[in-house]
């Protein structure tokens, strides 16, 4: 890659037909056609931002409180980091950002909490990273679930299909589920390609609904790459510590222009 | 403040006169990001860029003295957000061959900065370098018997960011705002001498033509958005890896680099 632009202005172009539309009729100053235009989530008055998935973004949020911009809601990792740089640089817009990442989902629990957990919040912006559980309860806690590459992309399409049809508005950030690898890339190498089969089908679903793509395994695979063990971002190499959480919270920022 | 793009222009406007760096982006006129919306200046990196971190504990956090020749080194960055930084760079553009390097040394003032600055700044050329500079000026008022001023620490920094600016006069700057949280040991009376001290920080980055990261005003957004003072620093100066994550993650968008 070169420059930042290079990389959203690929993503801009398959996203331009949908949702970027919203955003730039709203934008007379930035409605010039341009390949080169990045996309980036646009946050207006009161704006409502949810981040949704799986342990990683729950990251032991305090599940009895419902409220939004609760330290205790928000858990203690990207998700909190997220949110109070979105509250400290935009603090005269009112957001209201929220988690409901639950420890253990796969796309199957998504789906069977979305309308309680996404849909009735009304998000202006939604943020998901999914797909970790649903390779790994296939191969581990005794593989009773019986999930397929397949299946994962058959429920994560209708379910951003399903969000789409009712919150026709919402800008999506599809976050890419990741193993910290190590240099060698030994760790966890029997979920490859298995997992990286179902990566590709992250991205796929982003790129179809005009998401902004988060790659969290490009970054940490680069950042181990850059001379890093890959168990300063990671004990487990699944569960980020406070290392690994501010990365991706940088990361996040940066890909949808929230910096 | 309104959005981002304001912010910038703002910042733009003030640094449009003194380095043409800041502002290539917007006044070749040619590229698409100006077409695209209103200016947003950004950090440029070139191929191999060197960057260097500058600052007292906060930017030093436990980095080792025995690698510091050698740039993008784990041990070298320490560990706050000069090291988040730089992975995050090193990861984001992991073709550009930057060069990174911590340079903040524990205590240290502006004029410990100054009697250092050849050595640990100028000597390593670099193209980026980020300024985090002030706490302890004020602090050893209160528990050294220091009589240095805010006026002192003005005309400290203005020096400083003189020596550099005609060392190596293509050099970008970032200055950060010397920051501390309500907590530990900050106590009231840090305060309105610490919010002189903010404010010759941000003079001094608006008339070097320095990027300006707002960390103190941050931290305070942070604080009145709910969250306690303790869990971005615990004894008031010293970031948590929280504290030192939200830290990193403005300065990349501040810069335009996240």
């Amino acid at each position: 890659m070169t420059k930042p632009m290079t990389r959203r202005a690929m993503l801009g172009t398959a996203a331009a037909s949908t949702a970027a539309i919203a955003t730039l009729a709203a934008k007379p100053h930035q409605a010039k056609a341009d390949d080169h235009k990045k996309k980036t989530i646009t946050l207006k008055q009161g704006a409502t931002v949810l981040l949704q998935g799986d342990s990683i973004t729950d990251a032991g949020r305090k599940k009895d409180n419902l409220e939004p911009n609760n330290k205790e809601a928000l858990g203690r990792g990207y998700a909190s980091l997220i949110a109070y740089h979105l509250l400290s640089r935009y603090p005269d817009k009112e957001l209201k950002v929220y988690n409901r990442g639950i420890s253990g989902h796969k796309v199957p629990d998504l789906d069977a909490r979305w309308d309680r957990d996404c849909i009735d919040l009304k998000p202006d912006v939604l943020s998901i990273m999914i797909g970790v559980n649903d390779y790994w309860h296939t191969v581990a806690f005794g593989s009773k679930y019986k999930g397929t590459v397949e299946s994962y992309k058959t429920g994560l399409n209708a379910l951003i299909a399903r969000t789409k049809d009712a919150l026709p508005e919402v800008q999506l950030v599809m976050c890419q589920p990741f193993v910290v690898r190590d240099a060698e890339r030994t760790t966890r190498k029997d979920w490859f390609p298995e997992f990286s089969d179902r990566q590709a089908v992250a991205k796929e679903a982003a790129k179809t609904a005009g998401a902004i793509w988060v790659p969290f395994q490009e970054m940490f695979d680069a950042a181990v790459a850059a001379g890093t063990e890959n168990k300063h971002w990671s004990g487990d190499a699944i569960h980020v510590n406070n290392n690994g959480a501010a990365l991706m919270a940088m990361r996040w920022l940066g890909e949808t222009g929230l910096a | 403040m309104a959005d981002p793009i304001t912010r910038r222009t703002l910042l733009a406007s003030a640094a449009a006169a003194s380095t043409v760096a800041l502002t290539g982006c917007k006044a070749t006129g040619e590229t698409t990001q100006a077409e695209a919306s209103p200016a947003e200046p950004a950090i440029s990196l070139k191929q191999g860029a060197t960057i260097l971190l500058q600052g007292y504990s906060i930017t030093d956090a436990g980095r080792s003295r025995k690698a510091e020749a050698t740039a993008n080194d784990f041990a070298m960055l320490g560990g706050g957000y000069a090291k988040l930084i730089a992975y995050y760079l090193l990861s984001k553009y992991a073709d550009k061959e930057l060069q990174i390097y911590n340079r903040g040394i524990s205590g240290n003032r502006v004029p410990d900065l100054q009697g250092r600055w050849q050595k640990d700044c100028i000597d390593l050329k670099p193209d980026v370098i980020s300024i985090l500079i002030g706490v302890n000026d004020i602090w050893r008022t209160f528990d050294r018997g220091s009589t240095a001023t805010a006026q002192d620490y003005a005309d400290q920094l203005n020096a400083l960011l003189k020596t550099t600016k005609d060392a190596l006069p293509n050099a970008q700057l970032i200055i950060c705002e010397p920051f501390v949280l309500r907590c530990g040991a900050v106590s009231d009376k840090w305060f309105p001498e610490f919010d002189k001290r903010r404010a010759v920080a941000k003079a001094a980055a608006k008339s070097a033509g320095a990027f300006f990261v707002p960390f103190h005003e941050m931290f305070e957004a942070a604080v009145a958005a709910g969250s306690p003072p303790k869990h971005w620093a615990g004894d008031g100066v010293h970031p948590s890896q929280h504290g030192q994550g939200l830290m990193a993650a403005r300065w990349l968008g501040e810069t335009g680099l996240a």
